[in-house]
């Protein structure tokens, strides 16, 4: 699968209108609808910018990266938005809890910070995550790859049996088409 | 005859040399060897496996880590300074602490904005439950040679467990059991080479509403090159001093 700057412009465009439909993949794939709620973004989500090419493309490299580290190159379903760290942590199904650690480059609450949220499907193990001795690697269907915004640097995965909806956080979704 | 031996012996040696994984020259720890693959995670911890009526509400970890450096951090190498609490025996935890090096997520090579680099520490926590798993380190990095204090808490005893950098929640999961009853501190160590690393803690555990010493403490290293022992903090089990 390979993403294209034509497609990255055309997907990023849609995203910054935040309307409309966003595909990136690609000559075979299929375009694929996603939901959008400008007024939701603005409202809800603090300092957030829309993902520009740069970043669309920085996070489907890392996301990537993380899954072929994972067991899995090809991973399926990929979509992206960007949210806060404290949306994106409810994705694993917790209960939205107050989180109180601040952010010492902002003097803002960490959960509030912007990140770039990859989801996919597949077979995936990491092994190359902290594990409590003698546990095994853990194996999931669903992988989220979350991406700090200000560094650009993966800070965060998920791993699990059940799908991330990122549907459900109210911003722009870029879905990668699948080969 | 012998002519054509020689360059088939070295066609079949060089072959075998390509087949050969990069991990088993890759590694050290001698005889537990330790490198970045699933079964090349090496430790240097003290265990409080509970039994009987023994179980904790939570826990309380002063780290202090004096020396870090991760040469292999580019290639996802990592080395955590940390506390477990777990849940056995489902093999579900919540951790937290600091760490250094790749911390595993992604290859790539130093960034400076993150400070992901040999030594640098970020405080991270991780679960593995019932929502699977989770693993989350701070884009910001703290101090060595302080005691940076982590915390892990279930006194709600509805099945929530968070974890606390200082004094500060982090994060909670739900859906844990009620009870703790496991307990593990020291250093967690995934690397093809030997990184450098030497830390210190305090740590505690919590029932009846308050805070106690361990009750237990085996102090146990996955190999020799990784070291462990009871720190001058008095003779309060769980405290100790380890590294590499």
């Amino acid at each position: 699968m390979k993403i294209t700057r034509t497609r990255i412009s055309i997907a990023l465009g849609l995203a910054l209108c935040a309307v409309g439909v966003a595909s990136l993949g690609d000559a075979s794939a299929t375009p694929s609808s996603t939901t959008t709620e400008a007024a939701t973004i603005a409202k809800e989500v603090r300092n957030l910018g829309p993902a520009s090419s740069t970043e669309l493309t920085n996070a489907y490299a890392k996301a990537t990266g993380v899954a072929t580290q994972a067991g899995e190159p090809s991973p399926s379903h990929m979509e992206t938005t960007v949210t806060t760290m404290g949306r994106a942590l409810t994705l694993g199904g917790a209960v939205t809890t107050s989180s109180a650690v601040i952010d010492p480059r902002t003097n803002e609450p960490w959960m509030e910070s912007a990140v770039d949220v990859v989801t996919m499907q597949g077979h995936f193990t990491l092994v190359n995550v902290p594990l409590k001795e003698g546990a095994p690697a853990p194996s999931g269907t669903s992988l989220m790859v979350t991406i700090d915004r200000q560094t650009e640097r993966v800070i965060g995965v998920q791993l699990s049996n059940q799908d991330y909806d990122l549907s459900t956080l109210g911003t722009a979704v870029v879905k990668w088409g699948e080969s | 005859m012998r002519s054509r031996l020689i360059p088939a012996a070295l066609i079949a040696l060089t072959a075998l040399l390509l087949v050969i994984p990069s991990t088993a020259s890759a590694a050290w720890g001698g005889e537990k060897q330790c490198y970045q693959g699933a079964n090349g995670h090496c430790y240097a911890v003290d265990s409080w496996r509970m039994t009987g009526s023994e179980k904790v509400e939570g826990s309380e970890l002063w780290d202090d880590t004096e020396l870090m450096d991760v040469p292999e951090f580019g290639s996802g190498a990592f080395v955590d300074n940390e506390i477990w609490q777990g849940f056995e025996p489902k093999y579900w935890w919540a951790e937290v602490g600091q760490t250094a090096g790749g911390n595993g997520f992604y290859l790539e090579p130093e960034n400076e904005r993150y400070e992901r680099n040999c030594c640098s520490l970020h405080s991270f926590w991780g679960f593995e439950g019932p929502h699977g798993f989770l693993d989350y380190s701070a884009p910001w990095t703290v101090n060595t040679n302080v005691n940076n204090v982590y915390q892990v808490n279930g006194t709600g005893h509805n099945g929530e467990w968070c974890v606390y950098f200082d004094q500060l929640q982090a994060w909670c999961e739900t859906g844990f059991p009620e009870w703790s009853n496991d307990l593990e501190v020291g250093g967690e160590y995934y690397s093809n080479t030997r990184p450098q690393n030497q830390a210190r803690d305090g740590v505690n555990g919590w029932w009846g509403g308050a805070s106690h010493n361990w009750l237990k403490g085996v102090i146990t290293t996955s190999t020799t090159q990784l070291w462990a022992k009871p720190n001058d903090l008095g003779d309060q089990l769980g405290n100790m001093e380890w590294g590499t």
